[in-house]
């Protein structure tokens, strides 16, 4: 097998699960026969060749089979059936500092860390400098490790394996590395690594990031490939198969509430462009918000406010209104407030609306609901990210040339 | 094969492990690796001082019974403290084994490795003490050798087989701290085979402790060119042999039949 490549040809990989496991002897010889292994899955027939300066995503839900996978490639594991080929040395970042002893100092366990991971003690000694700059632990390196933040121990893991010049480098789920200052400098140094003809497979919930470093994912369902392509494809599609298993029972399960109850929301819906009640929503399509909210008797008509955050809970965009001025009628009667919007701005993902009353001035809570409503934006033609552009291209009028 | 022939591909890593265990076992500790050495001694001298001193024990056709004492005891204490130390080894690993590949059986081995350096103690010490005190062994001292290289693959063998299968089975190590003291009893340290009072009256006694326990070859062998100045009795040569060979290849087969899923149940 060439350097760099990676050739998985039917793997298959079953676990055996007892109901009660078999952890002791005693297990062993009083439940044989008893307890029937259940035979799970975790990947079944998977093919994926990844070619030499590669870059590809494993996309999918928990359970899937991803981490498998990985470890399959890492040669961690063997499959059951099929077989797995990698040519060259290869670079596991599946958790790091993977191995680091407490009682020992940063340098020793650079080397020992090192040569767990291929290194000879030569080409550890070269980098070592290099290593130990890039942790930023310049200042620490010869304390024990047990001393360390766990920052500072992953900074140090990932340097490791960031300079172990693999042909192959896996990663999983490996950006939550140190502050985002760090985080940059973590993705530059793979980005590098690629950029130098190496073969990355990268394993993430994160689909930003898997956007950002691999051209191709593969899309894993319960074990099977589902789709084996460009990774705007795959993480559209891996959205689709996540907003359709949603339960409608899940979004009430979610729900957090607080206030001191003068007011309330007593119901949130949102519409599409005939009126009717939806979750789901093309990029740019027509959308309503409906909220029913109700006040006491001798309240000051309310503000309304709203928060609307992606699935990292970034907040894309905050709103508030006063309900005195739309009309808001004192009385211990439901009124229903609508907010419309022609064309929806957002390109694509899941999104949480946050809806709150309060005060006039913001500051007396009366009612506050976290994810009053969780809803899906699927991309309509080219849409990426979370925003959605309205604009319009055009080629200026031709100058006449002097 | 593959599973010995690692451990020359990976020496380094061999290496390192091996500087770990060594020095992780005795981190923090003032007298650090100096313990390796003082362990052996300090066990040699209340073996001596309970059972040549106070208690004034003896064996029939034995003068100095002290230093027979002290030659059978290195290779029982390198077989007891392997077994014990190696048989947690892959589980205290987990955390590596799991997430990073790399040849496990390095592991058990390694742990055995740090325990072979206080065995090299404990055997130059019986072998100097011999040389001082035995005029007759001068001459058959130095076959302690190859005899010692013999019994360490023996119990390389156990330990790795015995290091996996506690990854699949935990209570193996529980099985052997119980197992140990008794078997330390049934084997001819603290006695010897030869003109056993008891032997003649219940001979398929002797003859089980002497051949149904693997380590009363080796430890006799050991003894006899050591205390008695003789060449090893051939049977229990050859029976040494045999045994390292069979431990090896025991080892290599419950690992490899063992590896894969080491990595999932640690």
């Amino acid at each position: 097998m060439p350097d760099g490549e990676i050739s998985v040809e039917n793997a298959s990989r079953r676990f055996r699960v007892r109901a009660q496991e078999a952890r002791t002897l005693k297990d062993l010889f009083v439940l044989r026969g008893r307890s029937e292994p259940i035979d799970i899955w975790a990947l079944r027939d998977v093919s994926v060749t990844v070619r030499r300066g590669d870059a590809v995503g494993l996309i999918g839900r928990n359970g899937s089979g991803k981490t498998t996978l990985l470890r399959l490639v890492a040669g961690i594991i063997k499959p059951t059936s099929g077989r797995v080929r990698t040519g060259g040395r290869i670079g596991s970042l599946l958790e790091l500092g993977a191995g680091f002893h407490p009682d020992f100092t940063g340098r020793e366990n650079v080397f020992l860390n090192g040569a767990i991971q291929g290194l000879r003690r030569a080409e550890i000694r070269e980098r070592f400098d290099e290593i130990v700059a890039f942790a930023e632990l310049e200042h620490a390196i010869d304390r024990q490790v047990r001393t360390y933040s766990s920052g500072m121990t992953m900074r140090l893991g990932f340097a490791i394996a960031a300079f172990l010049e693999a042909d192959i480098l896996l990663l999983d789920e490996v950006f939550a590395v140190g502050d985002e200052a760090f985080q940059r400098k973590c993705f530059g140094r793979i980005f590098q690594f690629k950029q130098a003809g190496g073969t990355i497979v990268f394993v993430s919930h994160d689909a930003a990031a898997v956007e950002r470093l691999c051209e191709r994912s593969v899309l894993l369902e319960s074990g099977r490939v589902s789709f084996d392509g460009p990774t705007r494809e795959a993480v559209s599609r891996y959205r689709r198969a996540l907003a359709d298993e949603i339960d409608p029972a899940e979004r009430g399960a979610g729900l957090r509430e607080w206030g001191s109850g003068e007011a309330t929301i007593v119901a949130a819906s949102l519409l599409g462009g005939e009126g009717e009640e939806r979750l789901q929503f093309l990029s740019g399509e027509a959308f309503v918000l409906r909220v029913r909210a109700a006040a006491a008797r001798g309240v000051a008509p309310p503000r309304l406010q709203l928060e609307l955050r992606d699935d990292a809970a970034t907040l894309v965009a905050g709103e508030s209104v006063e309900l005195g001025t739309l009309g808001w009628t004192d009385g211990p009667h439901e009124q229903t407030v609508r907010f419309e919007i022609g064309s929806l701005p957002l390109a694509e993902g899941r999104f949480h609306l946050r809806l709150g009353l309060t005060d006039e001035s913001g500051e007396r809570l009366y009612h506050w609901l976290d994810d009053a409503l969780v809803f899906i934006v699927y991309p309509g033609d080219d849409e990426r990210g979370v925003v959605r552009f309205e604009g319009s291209w055009m080629i200026e009028a031709k100058t006449p040339t002097p | 094969m593959t599973v010995y022939t690692d451990l020359f591909h990976y020496r380094e890593l061999f290496g390192s492990l091996f500087r770990r265990d060594l020095r992780a076992k005795y981190k923090g500790s003032f007298l650090g690796l100096a313990w390796t050495l003082a362990n052996p001694l300090i066990l040699m001298a209340v073996y001596v001082a309970v059972f040549s001193l106070l208690w004034k024990a003896s064996v029939a056709n034995v003068d100095r019974y002290w230093l027979f004492l002290l030659c059978g005891l290195p290779a029982w204490v390198f077989f007891a403290t392997s077994l014990q130390s190696s048989s947690r080894s892959l589980v205290e690993n987990a955390n590596l084994i799991r997430k990073v590949r790399f040849p496990r059986q390095l592991v058990p081995l390694a742990v055995v490795g740090t325990q072979l350096v206080a065995f090299v103690v404990m055997l130059g010490v019986v072998m100097v003490l011999a040389l001082v005190f035995l005029p007759g062994s001068r001459g058959t001292v130095w076959l302690a050798l190859p005899l010692g290289g013999l019994f360490v693959l023996l119990v390389s063998g156990v330990s790795l087989a015995l290091a996996s299968l506690n990854a699949l089975y935990r209570d193996v190590e529980h099985l052997i701290a119980a197992l140990l003291l008794p078997w330390f009893f049934l084997t001819p340290v603290l006695y010897g085979l030869d003109q056993l009072p008891g032997a003649d009256s219940h001979p398929e006694l002797e003859f089980a402790v002497h051949w149904l326990n693997f380590l009363t070859p080796p430890i006799e062998a050991l003894r006899a060119p050591l205390f008695f100045g003789t060449a090893p009795p051939a049977a229990d040569t050859i029976y040494t042999a045999v045994a390292a060979v069979v431990a090896l290849a025991l080892g290599a087969f419950v690992f490899s039949r063992s590896d894969d899923r080491i990595a999932v149940e640690v």
